[in-house]
């Protein structure tokens, strides 16, 4: 990525060497300038993404191996430096099996349903929410939930408004796009 | 609510919402010769005098400003010109025709291209003199929107604890933005107090602490 603007960034010198239409510079220095405040917007998204929910992308390595390079680098030293941050100024003070940074206590792991308590403390995203979206296809009747209480009818190029775990699937194999 | 309350993750600014529209493609009649640009975006002209030709919407938008070329007005806002003179009384226009739909429907939007708020505002402020009745049309535009908006506002009043999910159909980039916070917190806010798991949370009150109020609901329980 970085590669190519600087491409465009150095035929464009070119162009205003070998005195060409200054119009014409100034287009294509438009359509350049477009295209990098599109890719910060995506990058500085991804870096707000990773700086949110550092300590659940680095449990998992499906979620790291979608970072790049410098992402995983990020993440990880970001997360370093809250581990230590955490450590320093509290945890440190606490009784022992109180000081952890991804739990809650040692004695109690898991609450009576169950349930560890680690989710609790380490934030992640809730998948659980709403999204609006587009189908691109037909997909016909889909189902929603589990037990197939909910289920719609998804005709191409319509929007709806879903939960984004129950089409989470659509979206990763390019049936449908978020908005 | 956590995870909602950040706004920069999922809201976008309408400025931003306006340089995506940007990309959108329309018609121009350049007045210039220029060799065809091989851009980023796509491969655009070349463009003749008088020729039109097909670029999008911030390259018009660019070459207008330089008094390069006239934007052609897209069929969608136009006023047929054959009854232009009879056009209170007969109402044969096409943008009438869609605000009239618009009326008559009260649950379905009438289609509209996706960013037509947009790409209207941004024909309306650099190309105003290449608009045939800019006055009349840019009227109809905004009675349309608020026809629309109405809509969506009365469509809010139908969501429910069953909602599960709501359809759209031809509702346009703007209008998603502006009713996106609204709709997804109504939602969500539904679902969550609809979940088995927090009515049975509220049986047995007391009993038990609750530590896992802002999780996520887990549908999963509804078996027993």
């Amino acid at each position: 990525m970085g590669s190519y603007s600087s491409t465009e960034e150095e035929t464009l010198d070119d162009f205003g060497e070998s005195g060409v239409d200054d119009l014409v510079v100034s287009l294509y220095q438009m359509d350049l300038d477009r295209t990098l405040f599109l890719l910060r917007s995506y990058l500085r998204l991804r870096l707000q993404k990773i700086e949110k929910y550092m300590m659940h992308i680095s449990k998992s390595e499906d979620l790291l191996s979608r970072l790049s390079q410098q992402e995983q680098r990020f993440a990880k030293s970001c997360t370093e430096m809250m581990e230590k941050h955490l450590e320093q100024s509290v945890l440190s003070k606490l009784p022992y099996g109180y000081d952890s940074v991804t739990r809650q206590s040692l004695s109690s792991t898991e609450d009576d349903m169950g349930i560890p308590f680690d989710l609790i403390i380490i934030p992640e995203p809730q998948l659980d929410t709403f999204v609006f979206c587009k189908t691109k296809s037909d997909v016909g009747a889909f189902q929603l939930d589990d037990i197939g209480e909910e289920v719609v009818d998804l005709v191409a190029d319509d929007l709806y408004v879903l939960r984004y775990k129950s089409i989470k699937g659509l979206v990763e194999s390019g049936q449908i796009d978020l908005i | 609510m956590a995870g909602q309350s950040d706004p920069h993750l999922s809201i976008f600014s309408p400025s931003e919402v306006e340089f995506v529209a940007e990309d959108e493609i329309v018609e121009i009649v350049p007045n210039i010769r220029m060799e065809a640009l091989n851009m980023i975006c796509g491969d655009f002209g070349p463009f003749f005098p008088q020729i039109a030709s097909k670029v999008p919407l911030w390259l018009a938008v660019a070459l207008k400003k330089r008094g390069k070329c006239t934007i052609r007005t897209p069929d969608w806002m136009t006023i047929d010109s054959d009854c232009l003179i009879a056009y209170l009384s007969v109402l044969l226009l096409y943008i009438f025709m869609v605000l009239d739909a618009e009326r008559e429907s009260p649950k379905e939007f009438q289609p509209l291209p996706f960013h037509y708020i947009e790409i209207s505002k941004l024909l309306f402020d650099h190309a105003r003199d290449d608009i045939s009745d800019a006055y009349l049309v840019r009227s109809l535009i905004e009675d349309i929107r608020d026809v629309r908006f109405h809509k969506v506002e009365t469509g809010l009043e139908t969501i429910s604890g069953r909602t599960h999910a709501v359809k759209l159909k031809n509702l346009s980039a703007m209008e998603v933005n502006i009713v996106r916070p609204f709709m997804v917190r109504t939602l969500q806010a539904f679902y969550k107090h609809d979940s088995p798991q927090m009515i049975q949370q509220a049986d047995n009150t007391g009993s038990r602490p609750t530590p896992v109020t802002d999780r996520g609901p887990r549908r999963d329980l509804r078996r027993r």
